[in-house]
């Protein structure tokens, strides 16, 4: 008669882990006497050998940690120094508004600016595409600083500069509904707001404020993953990002300034920003 | 420029506050640690994830590391303790393709992705310990201290772990010859693995 083949005991047998135990001589029996047994024992000992060569040369082939998990790899680990923190979370709530002042202070220059020049004009541009949208050097302060316009075959990642600006990135959760409409007043309202300290009619805590689809974007380094895609495919320097929604959606509205601290970018990304790009659901130029 | 200090003298020195020891620690460990989590995981993301988990664990946790085992084996302890834990927690989501690695050099690319997609089929204990001792050659000791079980327990995923492969892969002839070879490829477990010794 024919019993089961159990193979998880069979794979134990042949590999010696029952040797000393009743249980070895029970197994040795079936490979002995059950026909079923003794051929899966045979097929599994030259089975093993096949496997074990598989595997080791899976094991030949190089494997390097890909660059942006690198990235994100050298943010949460700078994130995690305190000497080093480049980010610094603004609750809308009041209590903590006050104690992170300071903080604001130190990128208040482009927070500010959002507000001085009120982000004039928008000129918008649907989609990932950083060729539709050139940054107009004739356009505010800085514009003897900026670069030339990007033109045909040359893209806003000409901007020179770090990816961030210098005393960090301004983080927000407003709970504001943007559109393409009101991004452009809104953005340079709230902006202004925080950079003065004053209600912006949020009183949640962060971590409360933000939409559950964005959370994952309030980890640090999934975080830069994300603006650095967006940074890579608009240029300029991130000084600010808000987990708010745009036209219903949970999104991130990300202000981004030129090498001379002139705002020139509000960029909406959705959830899936930095996963596999910057899933960029609209964008508009200041000028 | 590579800093020459070893591995336990840069630990040291970075829970003594060398601001920059860490990271070289990082830099020389990060490929193989990188590599074990993604073959363990099946899953770029949750092995970016998990790697990233880990090495914040072993930042925060340097100054308790006592030296009782080689800095790498500690490494790579929390490395798949982390994969481990990302696991359990998403028992029910279905792997995918490693895109990194299927886009690496590889001799026999359908050999080299038939395995992974075998692997991915595995429990993810059995899983580990093959990463480790047949993928990346680590010695059963040392496989048992990375992932806190008995040497016999090591050898007998490795072992239960391989014939499940054997299945998938085709290596063992089909259920005529072999009685009742399962149809999905997994192993009957007539007994428990951790019962092993």
């Amino acid at each position: 008669m024919t019993e089961r083949v159990e193979w998880d005991r069979l794979a134990d047998f042949t590999a010696g882990l029952l040797d000393g135990t009743p249980d070895a001589d029970e197994v040795g029996r079936l490979v002995a006497n059950d026909p079923a047994w003794a051929s899966a024992h045979a097929q599994l000992i030259e089975a093993d050998a096949l496997v074990r060569a598989d595997l080791a040369a899976l094991g030949d082939t190089a494997v390097a940690v890909p660059a942006d998990v690198v990235a994100r790899l050298e943010a949460a680990l700078s994130e995690e120094a305190p000497a080093v923190r480049r980010t610094t979370v603004v609750s809308l709530d009041a209590r903590r508004r006050r104690k992170r002042w300071a903080a604001v202070a130190a990128v208040a220059a482009g927070v500010v600016a959002l507000g001085a020049f009120g982000i004039p004009a928008l000129r918008s541009a649907v989609g990932s595409g950083s060729g539709n949208a050139t940054y107009d050097s004739n356009a505010g302060a800085g514009a003897a600083a900026a670069p030339a316009p990007a033109g045909e075959g040359t893209s806003a990642r000409d901007l020179t500069g770090p990816p961030f600006a210098p005393g960090g990135v301004v983080l927000a959760a407003s709970g504001i509904n943007y559109t393409a409409d009101t991004l452009p007043g809104l953005v340079g309202k709230r902006s202004a707001n925080e950079a003065l300290g004053a209600d912006a009619g949020a009183t949640t805590g962060w971590s409360t404020a933000v939409p559950p689809e964005l959370r994952r974007l309030t980890d640090p380094g999934a975080r830069q993953v994300c603006l650095n895609a967006v940074t890579t495919a608009h240029g300029g320097r991130v000084v600010s990002v808000d987990y708010a929604r745009f036209e219903g959606s949970p999104a991130l509205v990300i202000v981004l300034v030129d090498a001379a601290g002139t705002p020139r970018r509000a960029v909406v990304t959705g959830p899936a920003c930095g996963i596999s790009n910057a899933d960029i659901r609209y964008a508009a130029t200041m000028r | 420029m590579a800093d020459d200090r070893n591995d336990e003298e840069l630990l040291r020195a970075h829970a003594n506050g060398d601001a920059r020891a860490f990271d070289a620690l990082v830099r020389r460990h990060r490929d193989r640690l990188w590599a074990v989590a993604l073959r363990t995981l099946g899953d770029r993301e949750d092995a970016a994830d998990a790697l990233q988990d880990a090495l914040l664990s072993a930042y925060r946790a340097a100054g308790r590391f006592r030296g009782d085992s080689a800095v790498t084996t500690w490494l790579h302890r929390i490395v798949v303790n982390a994969c481990l834990d990302r696991v359990r927690r998403r028992q029910a989501r279905p792997t995918v393709p490693l895109p990194d690695e299927a886009a690496a050099p590889y001799v026999d690319r359908d050999t080299a992705m038939d395995i992974r997609a075998a692997l991915a089929q595995l429990p993810v204990e059995q899983r580990a310990a093959l990463v480790l001792v047949d993928i990346h050659g680590y010695g059963v000791a040392e496989a048992a201290e990375i992932l806190g079980v008995a040497e016999g327990t090591v050898k007998s995923r490795c072992a239960r772990g391989r014939a499940k492969l054997a299945v998938l892969l085709g290596y063992l002839r089909g259920p005529d010859h072999v009685g009742n070879q399962p149809s999905d490829g997994r192993v009957p477990s007539g007994s428990t693995e951790e019962g092993t010794p």
